[in-house]
């Protein structure tokens, strides 16, 4: 059975289920592997992605989205534990 | 008494080992911002790690950043599997729930998820502690 919780969020609040189901939260990163994404502020959106951090740093520039109102993340590969130094 | 703030850990995909298929890995990266100088990084998730001595980012935001990565001092980080990069030392400012702090990051061309170690970012609070049962990881300052 799938279990509820509430979690603190930025000062916000998001429910998600946490027992290896998939939420939206990190299926909008399923084509992403590997690469820098940004997700708008409650991140359940992709704004843009890019290969390097300084590229999608750049593209949100370009697309004049304020601070403030995107957070960037490098997304994990799926197929390995995380141990610093596999970026 | 102590005040403090926490941040859920962030949800990442990952093989489940046993079934090879995508489950969710929740892991504790948190947002954060830097600058140097006038200049803003944005906010981006970076991974709160404690088997880092040091803060290490990629070169890449460095110099989105206008920093001059190579001029900063050189030094060699080992890592898992005794894997050597080469990083590059410079001062930035670090925006955290409300709060900055002057820290030393490392940035390296061979590295590209960011890492909050001990020395430079864990020694500028009492206290951070890591629930894996809530996936909270909370800072006391």
């Amino acid at each position: 059975m799938s279990k509820t919780v509430e979690l603190e969020f930025g000062g916000e609040f998001a429910l998600w289920y946490y027992d290896n189901v998939m939420t939206k939260a990190s299926k909008i990163l399923l084509p992403y592997e590997k690469k820098w994404v940004a997700l708008n502020a409650k991140r359940d959106r992709v704004l843009a992605s890019a290969n390097d951090v300084k590229t999608l740093a750049e593209k949100l520039r370009r697309m004049k989205i304020a601070r403030g109102q995107a957070v960037m993340t490098w997304v994990f590969p799926f197929d390995s534990s995380f141990s610093p130094f596999n970026g | 008494m102590a005040k403090w703030f926490k941040f859920s850990y962030y949800p990442y995909l990952g093989k489940d080992l046993t079934t090879e298929k995508l489950v969710e890995v929740f892991r504790p990266t948190v947002p954060i911002e830097i600058s140097y100088g006038s200049n803003f990084s944005g906010e981006f998730q970076a991974l709160v790690d404690s088997g880092s001595d040091k803060n290490l980012f990629p070169a890449k935001l460095g110099e989105f950043m206008r920093i001059d990565v190579k001029k900063g001092k050189a030094r060699n980080i080992m890592g898992i599997g005794g894997k050597n990069i080469v990083a590059y030392t410079h001062k930035v400012k670090l925006y955290i729930a409300k709060l900055n702090f002057d820290m030393q990051v490392d940035f390296s061309y061979e590295q590209e998820m960011p890492l909050l170690g001990r020395d430079g970012f864990f020694n500028l609070f009492k206290h951070i502690s890591f629930s894996e049962k809530m996936k909270e990881v909370t800072f006391k300052f």
